[in-house]
């Protein structure tokens, strides 16, 4: 009787265990297949543009990441290096909606754009609703720059803060126990005054990559410094403005870029355009992961990590 | 159905004797174990998931299979479900138009079990659809062996539930079906010359 349920339950488990097999081969094909027909496959309509999106703040590794596919910078840096690869794209244009991010996420992107544009792949920028500091960062590095009129860009500067709780834990009569190797271990630390010290040391790191920052703007767009430097005060400013300081080159839609892109790189006006898709498992399993993580709404506050960043604070 | 009678396996008796003994699957759903209702329901929700599977197998491979297997199987499983309360009505009305006592409870759960076998459609299948030997035949062929094995095992087990012959109680599941059918021809025949006076008047 044991032996006989035992051997049942074995059967159980063996049609479990090929219903997921069915499911995990159905899914391979069905993704092999769509990788085929957004142009990454080599084989698919001929020579194109490839579309690649930035939204939102950049971060290495942003929301998403199912099983164990890149998120944020790094899917965009993947995406590109797919685009790299494929003989079939000539141009890529790239949608940018986004006040910035960390300086190692932006700075990856920047280089890869200009990895793409040293193997003569088109690259031309779509500004949206903003493409500011570490936004406009990347857009520096395209071959290209179409803004909106309504594009909210510039702010070009770095940033870092905290807040000081220093008031409302003495208030509540909390101490912090802190215990450190050196005096600066704790900078930044929300708990008490930053000292002079401590601030200038923020402030050597934050001229660093704002330096770096222009530097590279002036790369990316073959400008010379000084005619950056004026305009690089972190203020932002609209499209025309932009233009007027040839921070961009030209205001247009997203559809007038993805025109230029074929302009650019020599194709023809029907040319294919490959977008980007996340399968449906992907985004469900995004946006769960946004919602687990808290990333729904932003609580900068809240938020206890330091970061040093190229970024318009709304 | 707690922990411990998880852990002693007897609610596998019911998956074992669906495939060997139908006559000892009835035997065991009239004792009534708790939680054994619940457990036949676990038969049609596979039974579904299954199908969807076969059929994403068979159908072209695109985005839509990912709907299928969410959206799709709760479809599927909700129209399984309705068909299963249908039919089960239709045998007990039909086994007191024969003069015997209804039983739906139990008839509800020999045919959740009675669907059990169906369920090695997808492993048959899956091999047949590796190695490309003639999938298209073999689905239907397969369809049909695993249709006529769930009847075997309901026909036994309705004949266990009266103490019946096989034969009679084949009777009793088929009546169903065959006065369905016939009330449906009737029914289209009447349709086809309504439709045909509306056009020519």
């Amino acid at each position: 009787m044991e032996k006989q349920r035992k051997i049942t339950l074995a059967i159980l488990i063996m049609l479990v265990l090929i219903s997921i097999i069915a499911v995990v081969d159905i899914s391979t094909r069905v993704e092999k297949k769509r990788s085929i027909q957004t142009g990454m496959g080599m084989m698919a309509a001929g020579p194109g543009i490839a579309i690649v999106r930035i939204d939102g703040p950049i971060e290495l590794t942003g929301p998403g990441g199912f099983m164990g596919k890149p998120s944020g910078a790094e899917a965009v840096v993947k995406r590109l290096a797919d685009i790299e690869k494929d003989g079939n794209i000539k141009a890529v244009v790239l949608r940018i909606n986004s006040p910035g991010g960390t300086v190692a996420a932006t700075q990856e992107i920047y280089q890869k754009i200009l990895s793409l544009r040293k193997k003569n792949i088109i690259v031309v920028a779509s500004m949206g609703d903003i493409a500011a500091s570490g936004g406009y960062y990347i857009a520096s590095a395209c071959s290209y720059i179409v803004a909106n009129y309504g594009t909210i860009t510039g702010s070009i500067g770095v940033i870092a803060y905290s807040p000081n709780l220093k008031n409302l834990m003495d208030k509540f009569g909390i101490k912090m126990n802190v215990i450190k190797s050196g005096k600066y271990k704790d900078i930044l630390a929300t708990h008490r005054d930053m000292s002079s010290e401590e601030r200038a040391l923020i402030q050597q790191m934050i001229d660093l990559s704002y330096h770096k920052f222009v530097k590279d703007i002036a790369l990316g767009r073959n400008m010379n410094q000084n005619d950056i430097y004026p305009v690089a005060d972190g203020r932002v400013m609209s499209a025309e403005t932009a233009l007027e300081h040839k921070l961009i080159d030209q205001l247009g839609t997203f559809d007038e870029a993805i025109n230029k892109a074929k302009e650019l790189a020599g194709l023809d006006a029907d040319a294919p355009v490959y977008e980007e898709h996340l399968s449906p498992f992907n985004e469900i399993f995004s946006s769960m992961n946004s919602f687990f993580s808290g990333r729904l709404f932003e609580s900068r506050f809240a938020d206890t990590t330091h970061r040093i960043e190229y970024r318009y604070m709304q | 159905m707690n922990m411990e009678t998880l852990r002693e396996l007897a609610w596998t008796d019911f998956f074992f004797y669906a495939i060997v003994s139908p006559r000892e699957l009835y035997r065991r759903i009239k004792q009534r174990d708790s939680g054994m209702l619940q457990l036949s329901f676990a038969v049609p929700a596979l039974s579904a998931f299954f199908d969807i599977i076969i059929l994403s197998l068979n159908g072209a491979e695109s985005g839509f299979f990912y709907h299928k297997i969410s959206y799709g199987w709760l479809l599927f499983l909700f129209i399984l479900l309705l068909k299963i309360i249908v039919y089960t009505a239709l045998i007990d009305s039909s086994a007191q138009f024969f003069g015997y006592s209804g039983n739906i409870k139990d008839t509800v759960s020999l045919v959740n079990f009675a669907m059990f076998p169906g369920l090695m459609f997808l492993p048959v299948y899956y091999i047949i659809y590796i190695t490309g030997i003639a999938p298209g035949f073999f689905y239907v062929f397969l369809s049909f062996v695993f249709f006529c094995w769930f009847i075997l095992i309901l026909a036994q087990g309705i004949s266990e539930m009266y103490s019946i012959q096989s034969g009679r109680a084949l009777a009793i599941i088929l009546a169903p079906a065959v006065v369905t059918g016939v009330l449906m021809f009737f029914t289209f025949i009447v349709f086809i010359f309504s439709l045909v006076g509306f056009i020519a008047n």
